[in-house]
């Protein structure tokens, strides 16, 4: 066990933790930061997705010195409540959820991919998103949600 | 830990798939000789002198957005300010018995129970108001904002608190107490914006599986594979390398082996999670990480006599089913995944 750095939302930490530990584990036990969501915990539903660099990653398979300098973001860094992401205030906006539980990786997902392409296809939307699952069945509202977000963002 | 602290600290977790403890301070107080009598008006409401009302309900909301839908109806019943409104869902200890969130009942047959009580409470406002003013009670009018008026005379109004100042306690719900009419709703029949969905989307709604208590454990429970299964062995050895690990429930006996020794979520994973029988016990040996409590749920060979298991719903959202129980003094208190309902919670825990 040793301390290892990580980059979260903009600030530094040391986590006491095993080298192999998730990455899930250090964000959600040390750093409470319960956006993240265990799901399945074998990288298969998308609850657990955080962005390390831009880049969507299943937190549960992640192991947390895998991080390195590398910065990561979470749902919470996204925005809140009170001021919201532009995505998450489309989610929002589409009512977006029911049970909510996958929102998260839906909304990392969702984010990650107009990052990088700003006017993306439905069928590009739905391919980003095939990862994660949603057992409510809320997709259509889902990519809706995703098209607006598109059109919304500076 | 007392009850009330408890509620405190629970105060932040909303519904969704958890037992919901949101309750406002003054809805505490009530708490704890709260009635639970189902013809008793105060069972279903309590309005604070603040003009704030609260509502209880025995449904819960697990993301089909049925706490806003409440509100809505008891919003209209009342005449108030759909914000004035806090309902209180699916505490067992403060909230009447509705029967399970199933079936497409909880609009119908449980916002039914939450509109007559409120019609009830409507009819003795316009009853307390008509004889303080001499007038009678069809000229009392409501103006939507928890306060009513003489007729016309828009000079002078009283509250809803300053006429129920003496309390609801002696008053049963009128099951004859006239409903308002679909044509009069503010908010029935509007899409009104689910209430919870904000906190979802940012990762500030608060599951089960984010709640913690002091000293927690982390159990895993193994689930057998058929009804009349006995545990007689399971691979802790995973489990055994987690830091903190201390205890084993339930040990094996050389008895049949039907259970399966593993979990779907594979071995030594200690959350406590959608459980029939107790398996490992673990606890982190670090000051701050969550721990949990384990918490033995009727065995396979009771279920097989008629008795149903406390998470009788394979519901539909993607979580893994969670609980949380603490028993200090012997008093128990349980946080449910699913749909609670008294009797089958009751019956179906039993305590290692």
């Amino acid at each position: 066990m040793s301390a290892i750095p990580l980059k979260v939302n903009g600030q530094n930490h040391r986590i006491d933790a095993d080298a192999d530990m998730p990455l899930l584990y250090a964000l959600r036990n040390d750093l409470k930061l319960h956006g993240t969501r265990f799901g399945c915990g074998k990288g298969q539903c998308g609850a657990c997705s955080v962005m390390v660099d831009g880049q969507v990653v299943r937190s549960c398979l992640t192991p947390v010195s895998w991080v390195g300098r590398r910065a990561v973001t979470t749902l919470e860094g996204l925005g809140n409540s009170a001021k919201p992401s532009v995505v998450q205030q489309a989610f929002i906006d589409e009512q977006a959820a029911q049970c909510g539980y996958c929102m998260n990786g839906m909304i990392m997902s969702a984010t990650a991919l107009l990052q990088r392409k700003r006017n993306p296809s439905e069928t590009e939307i739905r391919e980003a998103l095939a990862g994660n699952l949603c057992r409510c069945g809320t997709h259509t509202r889902i990519i809706k949600a995703v098209q607006r977000a598109a059109q919304q963002q500076v | 830990m007392q009850r009330r602290q408890l509620l405190l600290s629970a105060a932040t977790m909303a519904g969704g798939l958890v037992v919901h403890f949101s309750l406002p301070s003054q809805a505490l107080a009530q708490t704890n000789n709260k009635s639970l009598r189902k013809e008793a008006l105060q069972s279903w409401l309590a309005l604070g002198a603040d003009g704030r009302i609260t509502v209880y309900s025995g449904k819960v909301d697990l993301g089909t957005g049925v706490k806003t839908a409440l509100t809505q109806m008891v919003a209209d019943e009342l005449e108030v300010d759909f914000n004035s409104i806090q309902l209180v869902m699916g505490d067992t200890g403060s909230t009447i018995d509705q029967g399970q969130t199933a079936g497409s009942l909880s609009i119908s047959v449980g916002g039914q129970q939450l509109r007559q009580a409120c019609a009830t409470a409507r009819q003795t406002i316009a009853a307390k108001a008509a004889a303080h003013w001499g007038i009678s009670p069809e000229e009392v009018r409501f103006s939507g904002d928890g306060r009513v008026l003489p007729g016309n005379n828009a000079s002078q109004s009283a509250s809803y608190a300053t006429l129920l100042a003496d309390g609801i306690h002696n008053i049963d719900v009128n099951p004859k107490a006239p409903l308002k009419k679909p044509t009069s709703h503010r908010y029935v029949g509007t899409s009104v914006p689910r209430v919870d969905i904000p906190a979802k989307v940012t990762g500030e709604f608060t599951y089960i599986h984010d709640f913690e208590l002091p000293d927690m454990l982390h159990a895993r429970v193994l689930r057998p594979a058929a009804i009349g299964s006995q545990l007689i062995a399971f691979d802790d050895t995973a489990s055994r390398k987690v830091r903190g690990h201390v205890a084993r429930n339930g040990p094996p006996s050389k008895r049949k082996r039907h259970s399966r020794p593993s979990g779907p979520h594979g071995k030594g994973c200690l959350r406590s999670r959608r459980c029939t029988r107790s398996g490992v016990h673990s606890r982190s040996s670090r000051p701050n990480r969550v721990r949990a409590v384990a918490v033995s749920i009727a065995d396979s060979t009771k279920r097989a006599n008629g008795s149903r298991p406390a998470t009788n719903s394979r519901s539909i959202p993607t979580p893994p089913w969670a609980h949380l129980a603490l028993w200090p003094g012997g008093k128990v208190s349980t946080w449910i995944s699913g749909r609670p309902r008294k009797p089958p919670i009751r019956c179906s825990l039993k305590w290692p």
